[in-house]
């Protein structure tokens, strides 16, 4: 502006017509003002998007930090297992078969040997039970449908609920590694139900919509609700929701919680998009 | 020649070889112009020539700017052309490519200019970029030049018919067009500057789980 009125004003450019000068002027300034704009409005945006990736960086580093304590905490069971159940059950085997058992007299070698095939066959259903609860067999022979009705059944075993699992639309598995997660993902979110909800049934239902596997859960107990979900992903306790959401993340899943829209239940739905090579023809 | 070969051969930089190209062709249309006015002889078939030459580049550098927007490429391809017919009309049709300064067409021209300038902004704000700021590529720097160009001058190539006559509004046109056009230079220094290759180097955001641990 100054620039302008020096111009106008000076002796040398007298000729200078104000109303053009005026109105160039006017046009810069509207082009300035839209360009400051332009680049205040992305320094905006570009500040917020990174608060968010930090948030999200976070809260995948916290998601990690559960999985590795949940990893551990397995080896540690896996570890005790082994040490306090398979250890003192062979040391006991090899007592029975010691140096001495060849100078026994022949019935109290074949009370020994009886009893050290009796204890080496307890320890082969230990390591047995031990890889079921790593890889349960019917999973990988039957599918996530048998394996889940399978859990269901002892948990019905038990006495202390009702649970039942229909499965309409699963005719082609998911691939073994994905379906492993996802069942794991079930046990986790039944276990959660058994050990905090007081509900007396749960009904798991599973759908195929549009390439995707939609598995719902309604139980009548005490729920949870996204935004309570959420919360406790984000605190440090909750060790079994983080796990939960670190196992859809592998999967590409989603997962909300709700109530019911009776009011009576809670329902737990998962949408895991199927794969190349997944693709279930007849839902579509 | 080197630089030439340089864009030419960068397929990533074609946007920014369209604009040096036509910077470097204006220049050379500048001092023509200044030895013909030296010499006394009229330039005004040369400078009218050249807004046909101008339209060209800019048409190629908005195709390739709005090269995924398909709203902003027909409204490109409809805007230069009617910038062609209105060239057309006034100096082939009327017949004014040698004695009067095609003030119309520049005017047309700079209006569909402010037009996909502000279309460019639009799609900058609408768009949602997880990478680095629009204002860290070299278009933004690029449209901000042609903008402020365009804004500035906007007035005094619309009145502007005879340079013969040196009225108060053809004086103040020279000051005001050399003022547009340093800063026009410096917003395209500031465009040739930006290293695109530097804002390929974003955190990209992985999925980390237990199923990758091990690889740590």
């Amino acid at each position: 502006m100054y620039i302008a009125i020096y111009l106008l004003q000076s002796n040398n450019v007298r000729l200078l017509s104000p109303e053009l000068v005026l109105g160039s002027l006017a046009m810069i300034l509207l082009a300035v003002a839209l360009i400051l704009f332009i680049v205040f409005h992305q320094k905006r945006i570009f500040r917020y998007q990174q608060r968010i990736q930090k948030m999200e960086a976070e809260h995948q580093k916290m998601l990690l930090r559960a999985s590795i304590k949940l990893q551990e905490e397995e080896r540690t069971r896996l570890a005790a297992d082994l040490h306090d159940d398979a250890g003192p059950l062979l040391a006991t085997a090899k007592l029975y078969l010691n140096d001495n058992f060849l100078n026994m007299d022949k019935a109290t070698q074949m009370q020994a040997m009886y009893s050290a095939k009796q204890i080496i066959d307890d320890t082969i259903q230990l390591i047995r039970n031990i890889s079921h609860s790593l890889m349960p067999p019917t999973l990988k022979n039957f599918g996530l449908g048998s394996a889940v009705n399978d859990f269901f059944q002892k948990i019905n075993n038990s006495g202390t609920l009702n649970a039942n699992a229909k499965f309409h639309d699963y005719k082609v598995r998911l691939k073994a590694e994905r379906e492993l997660i996802l069942f794991r993902v079930i046990q986790e979110l039944v276990n959660n139900v058994l050990k905090h909800s007081q509900a007396s049934f749960i009904h798991l239902t599973e759908h195929d919509v549009e390439d995707k596997v939609i598995i719902r859960l309604h139980h009548d107990g005490k729920g949870l609700t996204q935004e309570e979900f959420l919360r406790f992903t984000k605190e440090k306790d909750g060790l079994g929701l983080k796990n939960i959401q670190s196992r859809l993340r592998v999967l590409y899943g989603d997962i909300m919680y709700e109530e019911d829209a009776s009011q009576s239940l809670y329902k737990v739905t998962i949408e895991i998009p199927r794969e190349e090579g997944e693709e279930n023809f007849s839902s579509k | 020649m080197f630089f030439l070969l340089y864009f030419k051969f960068n397929k990533q930089e074609k946007t920014k070889w369209v604009i040096f190209t036509l910077a470097v062709v204006s220049f050379i249309f500048d001092i023509l112009s200044f030895n013909l006015s030296k010499k006394f002889i009229s330039n005004i078939n040369l400078i009218n020539l050249y807004l046909v030459i101008e339209v060209a580049f800019l048409y190629i550098f908005f195709l390739f700017l709005f090269a995924t927007n398909k709203f902003a490429k027909i409204i490109t391809k409809i805007g230069f052309a009617l910038v062609i017919f209105v060239w057309l009309y006034n100096n082939v049709i009327k017949g004014n490519l040698l004695n009067k300064y095609d003030s119309i067409s520049l005017a047309v021209e700079f209006i569909i200019i402010f037009i996909l300038c502000l279309l460019y902004f639009v799609q900058i704000v609408t768009q949602i970029r997880d990478t680095t700021p629009a204002y860290n590529t070299a278009f933004f720097w690029l449209i901000a030049a042609l903008l402020l160009y365009c804004a500035s001058t906007f007035f005094s190539f619309f009145i502007l018919n005879s340079p013969a006559d040196r009225t108060s509004d053809t004086i103040a046109f020279e000051y005001i067009s050399r003022v547009a056009s340093i800063l026009k230079n410096v917003l395209i220094s500031i465009a040739f500057m930006i290293n695109t290759n530097k804002n390929k180097n974003d955190i990209t955001y992985k999925h980390q789980s237990i199923y990758n641990v091990e690889q740590h």
